[in-house]
């Protein structure tokens, strides 16, 4: 379970990108994160991740906070970045057994491997070949896998689907909904309302660091979710 | 999970290009580097052979002790095949003079007998390393932090447990292991040459100081690894480290030494040697005063007026050579001399004031351009590699000292046999075989008389009239079993080795800073 209590951050320019941020997701649910660039989703992502440290308030994961226990939290977290880079040099294997073994996963085999990724959808000849051949698409679903693998209860992504085709997309929103259904709270930022309201379970939009609208899945398919959250971003436009 | 990420590096840095060019370099460059080197070596053996061989002629000839002025050969130093550091600048030999303290070696150290191939660039063995590894060393970690940051990588690897000391140490070691096996793989390759050189042999002192040389390779690979490292944690992109960190290797491979001589030579101002050569000859000129009120004294005493001489040789620089002639001018030597020469040791030690002030001038100058060079790790480096390879100017300085000492000893075994009040100094000629002044008038007198008669009449004057004592060729050589031999075996001495430990402790003092710095950096860098 991710909560967020208070969180806030401000910059040492005197930036708020996170202005008391208060939410909780439950094993076996996605929340999808909507707002544009510079709202604070990704802030929310760094500081769920201890990569920066908040100003007030508390991240918790499963019960640990953030700031208090860092390094115990990760064991309870996985990560995709919106650009899966990864290793180049490795082949889509070594680089998965890499990060499986970083997360504490010393005792797979390479036929292990081979069933994470093809239940990410990566072709089986491109299982043993370098990265750097890799499409974004392929890289992403390596991203995926690695995250997969660690079998944490709680997963982050940070805007996974960018620069990916619709059929990429929609498969890892396929893998998103297996994940929840084994009891994962997931936490999704992105851009992409359609994929929001295809598997989130509820919706958050994010604004100058605050998050002005919360709703579930039932709330939002009854209301028209790209007019509220296209309403959200021209308030944004029109401020001054 | 340290040796996970070291692992990790390793692989990745091993199936890199920069580690196969690293390679490929080294391959090329180290072997062709020990050829060069191991070439002049023996080219300045052969040297030294034949100015050994010159040096041993010219005692075996010497029929009179004041002849005897021993040429000192430097021996080349089997190590400067991996630092040559002053080698080529300070000449080869130089020859024992009572008259005059020797100061430099004269002579051609230089091996390149064509002076149109001076442009020829040739680079030692340390140079190589300080040149290449550090090269090597920035290339492998300029991007440690920024490629992962670039790649989001190191986001990816901190979702999991892992301290930010234990990612940047993986790195450090995974770069090391990396980069060790290349700089282990140039010492094998010297290793090989130098066994299968067979005119190469090191002693096991020798082998002890390579085995130093290649600890502080380590160090200062380390060094350069974290400069690296630290350029790499204070930027966000790889293209802004690349550029520093080539600025940084420029600045301390070949800036930083070079304003170190320049600042050293002009703030640091030295006589000319010029001046000193006129200061010295103003002493030679109240000498020379004081030798001819002597010598005109001596002859006042012996009731002589000038000195004849039937077969004279000599020098401003005592060496006399005489056979044949009045036996008064003989016994004037042997009054003369005894002052002569004492006193002109004395003037020695006045003139040695003047040349050791130019030459402290010298050595200051040179410690100011050490000192600079100091900030920069490579010349650190490369001072330590030729202090260990007896190619520094330290052992330049201890050997010129000892040279010295051998002039002292030489001064000691005249004296102790009273060579100076002996007429073996200046003939080997017995004192009584000098003919009476009279006789010898009488000689003159006669051969006078048939010159300008033909040479035929002149040459059998000479015959009836010249004994064979007067001839120095009459005479074998003297027998110098006794006489004091130059040896010299280069060593650390207490002195250098103080000079190799600093400067490896502050490559040790700056690799601790440099990791100190950049873990500091590193806990605050951002992802």
């Amino acid at each position: 379970m991710l909560q967020a209590i208070e969180l806030t951050k401000r910059y040492e320019d005197g930036q708020l990108a996170l202005d008391a941020l208060n939410l909780e997701i439950k094993p076996g649910e996605i929340f999808f994160l909507l707002g544009a660039n510079g709202a604070g989703k990704t802030t929310t992502i760094n500081l769920f991740l201890n990569f920066i440290e908040p100003t007030s308030g508390k991240a918790i994961i499963d019960g640990i906070d953030v700031m208090e226990n860092p390094l115990e939290t990760k064991k309870y977290i996985s990560y995709v970045s919106e650009n899966v880079m990864l290793y180049g040099n490795f082949t889509a294997r070594q680089n998965l057994d890499f990060f499986a073994k970083l997360g504490g996963k010393t005792n797979l085999r390479k036929e292990d491997y081979y069933t994470i990724m093809r239940k990410v959808g990566l072709q089986e000849e491109a299982f043993e070949k370098k990265l750097k051949t890799f499409s974004k698409g392929m890289r992403q679903k390596v991203g995926l896998a690695i995250a997969i693998i660690k079998d944490a209860p709680n997963i982050l992504l940070d805007e996974p689907t960018s620069g990916l085709d619709p059929k990429s997309a929609a498969e890892l929103m396929q893998i998103l909904n297996n994940l929840r259904n084994t009891g994962k709270s997931i936490l999704m930022c992105t851009h992409d309302i359609l994929r929001a309201k295809s598997v989130a379970d509820r919706v958050g939009i994010m604004k100058e660091g605050r998050l002005v609208m919360l709703r579930s899945r039932e709330e939002f398919l009854q209301d028209d979710l790209e007019r509220i959250y296209l309403d959200y971003m021209q308030e944004t436009v029109m401020m001054p | 999970m340290i040796s996970l990420l070291v692992k990790k590096d390793f692989l990745l840095n091993l199936t890199s290009a920069r580690f196969i060019i690293g390679l490929l370099l080294c391959l090329f460059i180290i072997p062709f580097t020990l050829i060069v080197s191991m070439d002049r070596y023996n080219d300045q053996q052969e040297l030294y052979k034949v100015n050994i061989e010159r040096a041993e002629d010219k005692m075996k000839n010497s029929k009179e002790y004041s002849s005897i002025r021993p040429d000192v050969v430097r021996q080349p130093e089997s190590l400067s095949i991996f630092s040559e550091g002053i080698s080529e600048n300070i000449g080869m030999s130089t020859t024992i003079y009572l008259f005059q303290y020797p100061l430099f070696l004269q002579g051609n150290a230089n091996s390149i007998d064509n002076p149109l191939l001076n442009a020829f660039f040739s680079i030692d063995f340390a140079t190589v390393i300080a040149i290449i590894m550090s090269l090597l060393a920035l290339v492998f970690s300029y991007d440690c932090f920024t490629l992962e940051r670039e790649d989001s990588t190191i986001k990816m690897i901190f979702v999991n447990k892992i301290s930010r000391s234990s990612f940047f140490i993986g790195k450090l070691c995974g770069i090391l292991l990396t980069l060790l096996p290349i700089l282990v793989f140039c010492y094998i390759l010297s290793f090989l040459f130098i066994v299968l050189s067979p005119k190469l042999s090191f002693s096991i002192n020798d082998w002890g100081n390579i085995l130093l040389l290649f600890l502080s390779s380590i160090v200062y690979v380390i060094v350069f690894v974290l400069l690296g490292m630290f350029i790499s944690s204070m930027v966000k992109r790889s293209s802004s480290s690349i550029i520093i960190s080539l600025l940084a290797w420029i600045w301390f491979l070949f800036l930083m030494p070079n304003i170190a001589s320049y600042a050293a030579h002009n703030f640091v101002k030295t006589r000319l040697y010029d001046n000193v050569s006129f200061a010295m000859s103003e002493i030679d000129d109240e000498f020379w005063k004081e030798d001819n009120d002597k010598n005109n004294s001596i002859q006042k005493e012996l009731e002589i007026n000038g000195l004849n001489h039937w077969n004279m040789n000599g020098d401003y620089d005592g060496r006399l050579s005489i056979y044949g002639g009045p036996r008064s001018t003989a016994e004037f030597y042997l009054r003369y001399i005894p002052w002569y020469m004492p006193r002109s040791i004395d003037y020695a030690d006045k003139k040695w004031a003047i040349q050791k002030d130019y030459f402290d001038g010298l050595a200051r100058q040179e410690k100011i351009q050490q000192g600079l060079a100091l900030l920069s790790p490579s010349e650190i480096f490369l001072q330590l590699s030729s202090a260990l390879c007896h190619t520094d100017a330290n052992s330049f300085i201890i050997y010129m000292d000892k040279v010295r000492e051998y002039r002292q000893v030489l001064i000691t075994y005249f004296k102790e046999n009273k060579f100076f009040e002996s007429s073996k100094w200046f003939t080997s000629q017995n004192i009584d075989s000098f003919a009476e002044d009279e006789i010898y008038q009488a000689f003159l007198d006669g051969y006078s008389s048939v010159i300008g008669k033909g040479r035929e009449i002149e040459d059998k004057f000479l015959k009836e009239n010249i004994p064979e004592e007067w001839n120095s060729g009459y005479y074998p050589p003297l027998d110098l079993n006794d006489f004091p031999k130059f040896t010299y075996k280069s060593q650390i001495s207490g002195k250098i080795l103080n000079f190799v430990l600093i400067r490896f402790a502050l490559l040790l003092f700056l690799a601790i800073i440099l990791l100190m710095a950049t873990m500091l950096r590193f806990r605050k860098y951002q992802l």
